[in-house]
């Protein structure tokens, strides 16, 4: 094992490897940037280009583009209230406020180094974690994966913002949107108002751009001015500050890319989901959880720690099983055919060292992506000092051309444009809007899980030992949640 | 402002009224979810339009100045301009396609919205455009839509 690690290492650095992973990295950048195309984008894209390459180039290049696109989504993410990726959602509750407070490289700081130390801790456990795995994996179902979209929909409590009701309602809303379409299980059309495009119901992106790109920009139209008047630290230290802030807070980025490795290890439940749990993770445990939506680097970290370490968990299941952990990890499963190999058990006797290179590549692409936008982390940050007559063109341009390009549907546009206003109305009148992406992310992964499992168990199916713990930790996080804020309320924090 | 706010909480009610409607309609399989989220969330909805409802009624009335009144109006006017803009893209996009709207929108946005000078607005909208073309529509080859008239217009003249 250890020579095959090592072989894998030296092929990494080996040239014409390195380069192309150099490549991939500003590719996987690039695109991170642009909204709505994300990581899945550019493999896709890249695909063709390895027909002639050796694997070790082919992997390079390939997860050098996916493994730093969500630290390029992040930018965005942070600068503008517009996600690159959808799971960079988590990433604003609290990295667009601290841009408006001034903190714009701070939080920057903070996303790229928990990104990077994320990823590198993702690819150390993928290498823990491969030999021991098969049982764990096997040990989720149907029943497992509804209880752990039932515990995501118990964060709905926890980050809904100062009024609960309002929460839960928002949250209700996500959940029967993402009820929009043919019901997997009988066929029968829902809500779809004789539409064709709802047919495959309501895409994640488009949402997530109105709400958040669109509404913000309507926003900063109405009310003139920039994003921000003033940078807090407008030189490098802002970003270096966030650096520490990251180091300060390392038991928090090793927790959360842990739930983001074992999210996205596990096929079925979707690792966009993992950002979600991260941040609901810590507020929860962080001091500073009560804060959180008001510009908290905690809230920053957390989501960004879990975001890259999903990606080396979803490469366990792809490469040691052949079942892709995500959108990107089936891609990459065409990858493995187009160079001949078959990903499966035999690649932990065949081809471990090839595993191992993928494993070091995530790590050194995150590392290397880092590194690129560290130094221009607080140029970057003075975006939000341009005047928002500048910015309402380009974020709207942005935002429509993410949205239409996840499924090339104008239809995408109408609902981008429709929960801009939703999105502003909902901010105006104190709404929270990151729980209808919880609701929309978590809505099929449940009912879908809860038809198998009345199917495959009956009314039983919550008796299985891991069913079990999951629905004491949802019992555990609602009480807590309902007693903190009592608490809050009692203290005259206000509810 | 609280007018809005209320219109706001009725309207939500309204939506998750029609939802629970609708759900009952499906068969007892496709319906099971919608139900279990739509009747908890439409009462809570009614609970928080009662509850804002009551507590506008017991704030005492304030006289809003003539300035306040003034105030108001304006922004309600800069939020249906900004509106009208934000449906334009959609519009512009569907009738000419996302590289001339790149170019058109932001050039009319910076110099008819806020009156920018001619110089600034054609070098940003020539910059959005340059990026959306070379990096875009070139280099990454992606799909970008080419509106119903430029298509029309292709069909009558090219084909």
């Amino acid at each position: 094992m250890v020579e095959a690690a090592l072989v894998g290492l030296a092929k990494v650095f080996a040239w014409p490897a390195i380069g192309f992973m150099f490549l991939g990295v500003l590719i996987g950048l690039i695109v991170g940037i642009l909204p709505g195309v994300g990581g899945t984008f550019s493999l896709a894209v890249l695909i063709p280009f390895t027909f002639t390459m050796d694997p070790a180039s082919a992997f390079a290049l390939l997860l050098g583009a996916h493994a730093p696109s969500y630290t390029g989504g992040a930018i965005t993410t942070i600068l503008l209230n517009t996600p690159g990726d959808p799971p960079n959602a988590a990433t604003l509750f609290d990295g667009f406020p601290m841009t408006k407070k001034g903190e714009a490289g701070r939080a920057l700081g903070a996303a790229l180094s928990s990104s990077a130390v994320g990823g590198i801790l993702g690819a150390l456990y993928m290498i823990l974690l491969i030999p021991v795995m098969r049982p764990v994996v096997l040990m989720f179902a149907p029943p497992e994966f509804f209880m752990l979209a039932i515990l995501g929909i118990a964060f709905i409590a926890v980050i809904s913002g100062k009024s609960l009701i309002k929460g839960i309602i928002g949250g209700g809303f996500g959940l029967l949107l993402g009820l929009v379409g043919l019901d997997m299980s009988t066929s029968t059309e829902r809500f779809t108002f004789g539409s064709l495009f709802l047919w495959d119901g309501i895409n994640l992106v488009p949402v997530v751009l109105g709400l958040f790109a669109v509404a913000e920009m309507i926003e900063v139209a109405v009310e003139g001015g920039s994003i921000t008047e003033k940078l807090v630290e407008s030189d490098i230290g802002g970003a270096l500050r966030g650096i520490k802030d990251t180091f300060k807070h390392i038991w928090l980025v090793i927790r959360c890319s842990i739930l983001g490795n074992i999210i996205g290890i596990i096929p079925g439940i979707g690792g966009d989901t993992a950002c979600f749990f991260a941040y609901g993770h810590a507020k929860q445990t962080e001091k500073r959880g009560p804060e959180f939506g008001t510009g908290v680097v905690e809230g920053v970290i957390a989501p960004q720690s879990a975001i890259n370490a999903k990606e080396g968990g979803a490469l366990v299941p792809t490469v040691a099983f052949g079942i892709p952990g995500s959108a990107g990890m089936a891609i990459l499963l065409g990858a493995f055919y187009v160079q001949g190999i078959k990903a499966g058990p035999d690649m932990l006797t065949n081809n471990l060292w090839l595993i191992f290179l993928m494993a070091w590549t995530v790590a050194l692409a995150n590392i290397i992506a880092a590194a690129i936008c560290l130094p221009f982390a607080n140029k970057m940050a003075k975006v939000a000092l341009l005047p928002g007559d500048y910015l309402f063109p380009i974020v709207l341009m942005l935002s429509a051309l993410g949205s239409y390009s996840t499924r090339d549907a104008l239809g995408d546009l109408v609902i981008t444009v429709l929960f801009g206003f939703i999105g502003y109305g909902m901010k105006k009148y104190d709404w929270s809007r990151p729980v209808v992406v919880i609701g929309l992310v978590l809505a099929k992964i449940a009912e879908k899980n809860l038809h198998l499992s009345l199917r495959l168990y009956e009314e039983t199916f919550f008796l299985r030992p891991i069913t079990l713990i999951l629905i004491t930790i949802t019992v555990i996080t609602i009480v807590f949640t309902v007693l903190g804020r009592r608490r809050e309320r009692k203290q005259g924090g206000g509810i | 402002m609280k007018t809005f706010r209320h219109l706001f909480n009725i309207a939500v009610v309204l939506v998750l009224l029609a939802v629970v409607i609708m759900s009952l309609g499906y068969n007892p399989q496709a319906r099971l979810m919608p139900l279990l989220i739509g009747i908890p969330i439409l009462i809570l909805a009614v609970i928080q339009t009662i509850i804002d409802f009551r507590e506008a009624a017991s704030e005492k009335k304030k006289m809003l100045t003539e300035e306040e009144i003034k105030e108001a109006k304006r922004r309600f006017a800069k939020e249906i301009n900004v509106s009208l803009w934000v449906v334009g893209l959609f519009l512009s996009v569907y009738l000419f396609g996302f590289l001339i709207t790149t170019f058109a929108y932001t050039f009319l946005t910076l110099k008819v919205r806020s009156r920018f000078p001619w110089k600034q607005s054609l070098g940003v909208a020539l910059g959005a455009w340059a990026f959306l073309y070379f990096v875009l529509y070139k280099l990454l080859e992606v799909d970008l839509y080419d509106g119903i008239v430029v298509v029309t217009l292709r069909k009558l003249f090219f084909d």
